[in-house]
């Protein structure tokens, strides 16, 4: 083989490798213009922190359910009972008995908010970072409207119990609520970005609420909730308990509110088609 | 001598040309106006309730290019009509109204979609024409979103008032507070980009 063949050889491989590069790229090319945009909002990552999140505000729940029934329970029966300013020795021992009941709640709190906020920081950062790189760098909003557009069916996300037991709070359904959604659910469902937009502003909301409630705790020392034994309840007992139960119950059941989001069949109006832009 | 009668001789020839040209320009002003006059009066859409009516004598004008610096006016008489009688048909009749627009090049393909996008496509055209990515388009939030109300309530108008579509308005509805809840996180988390 004389020199001028082998270089015609080199050149004809190289020229067919150059086609077969051009070709693979045009593949992937024809793909993402083609198609809607591939985005990945939920790695392995982002589930594990949901499945974290749900975990740890379930056993912040635990702790807390008895401590705030049972604060409620003496709270309501104060109310009724028309304590309010009296120094009968009933209504005295029904008010320490709430104090007690309450530095309680601070306690539990104390103790699981780090482990709580940590929980929700890893989420909310990990949620963002995702966000802001699959949804804000890669898609116009024109994209995000067309992965919204492209739920045919039902089948885009699974549907999960709306039925909560008693004792899970708002917080941990919450969470464990979306870590099936995620988990179960189609990883390129067209609902995904509103999932994932809703995770990160609720984890975002629950680190404000820990902010306040801790800031209420740092602001009452336990031993001075006890020397006011004798005094009136104070409205800042009323409004970190409200804070609390905001935090953990919620003021009412979203869950059908997360399970329809998104669920609207669609029809493509093929005879307009050349009315509308893509 | 010479030159002073040539002066005037210039003069007048002067003159009389400013005279020709100044009665010239008044007969085509009047002229212009009387043509004018005729196509207004020809362009005006004359009100009736029936629906094909109204599209027939709009399509009938368009037919006229004198009339087509009307269209924004007869679109509005339309869809004001269009109301009186809702149903499905209403959105085909716009939107053969449109295409023979387009055809006729009374407007460009590009306003012909935007008018039936903003008034019966379930999504949003002002949504769909922006190019840039959500983190830079969404630092103009508050623009973004006083379009889409406005095309809202286009949509209200042409979905629901105008082709009876409830559940198509629904969609609608449904897109933009989806839109706007995904938007909302963006635009966050964009701004604590580090």
């Amino acid at each position: 083989m004389n020199t001028q063949t082998l270089t015609q050889i080199l050149r004809g491989a190289a020229v067919a490798a150059l086609v077969a590069v051009q070709s693979s790229a045009w593949a992937i090319q024809q793909k993402t213009a083609d198609g809607r945009p591939q985005i990945n909002l939920f790695p392995t990552s982002v589930v594990e922190s949901l499945s974290e999140a749900s975990q740890a505000a379930r056993d912040m729940e635990t702790d807390m359910y008895q401590v705030v029934a049972e604060l409620e329970k003496q709270k309501e029966v104060y109310e009724r009972t028309q304590c309010n300013g009296s120094t009968d020795k009933g209504c005295t021992q029904l008010r320490k008995n709430i104090r007690r009941a309450y530095k309680d709640m601070l306690d539990v709190m104390k103790e699981r908010i780090p482990t709580m906020r940590a929980t929700l920081n890893n989420t909310s950062d990990m949620m963002g970072t995702r966000i802001r790189s699959e949804l804000g760098r890669k898609m116009t909003p024109g994209d995000i409207q067309r992965t919204l557009a492209g739920r045919a069916t039902k089948s885009g996300l699974p549907t999960v119990s709306t039925r909560p037991s008693a004792r899970q709070g708002k917080l941990s359904k919450m969470f464990s609520r979306y870590y099936e959604l995620v988990r179960r659910g189609d990883k390129q469902g067209q609902s995904l970005p509103v999932l994932a937009s809703q995770i990160y502003i609720d984890s975002m909301e629950s680190l404000d609420y820990l902010d306040l409630i801790e800031a209420e705790i740092g602001s009452q020392s336990t031993e001075l909730v006890l020397e006011l034994e004798w005094g009136e309840l104070t409205d800042q007992l009323t409004t970190t308990v409200s804070e609390v139960k905001t935090l953990l119950w919620g003021e009412g059941d979203s869950g059908t509110e997360i399970l329809d989001v998104g669920l609207a069949e669609e029809t493509v109006e093929e005879s307009y088609s050349d009315l509308l832009l893509d | 001598m010479n030159r002073i009668s040539q002066k005037a001789r210039l003069n007048f020839s002067g003159r009389r040309g400013l005279w020709l040209a100044a009665i010239g320009a008044l007969l085509a002003l009047s002229g212009c106006a009387s043509q004018s006059i005729d196509n207004s009066a020809f362009c005006q859409f004359n009100y009736t309730k029936n629906v094909d009516e109204a599209f027939a004598q709009v399509s009938n004008k368009l037919d006229s290019s004198a009339c087509h610096y009307y269209f924004d006016d007869y679109m509005q008489e339309l869809l004001t009509i269009a109301k009186g009688a809702p149903g499905r048909d209403n959105q085909e009749r716009f939107a053969n109204l449109l295409r023979s627009s387009i055809d006729r090049g009374v407007i460009s393909k590009r306003q012909g979609q935007e008018i039936f996008g903003q008034y019966f496509d379930t999504e949003f055209y002002a949504v769909k024409v922006m190019q840039r990515n959500n983190c830079a388009s969404l630092q103009n939030k508050p623009a973004i979103y006083a379009s889409m109300k406005r095309e809202l309530r286009m949509k209200k108008q042409g979905l629901l008032d105008i082709s009876n579509d409830a559940q198509g308005f629904r969609r609608a509805q449904s897109h933009y507070e989806n839109m706007q809840h995904v938007f909302d996180a963006v635009a966050l988390a964009c701004t604590r980009d580090i």
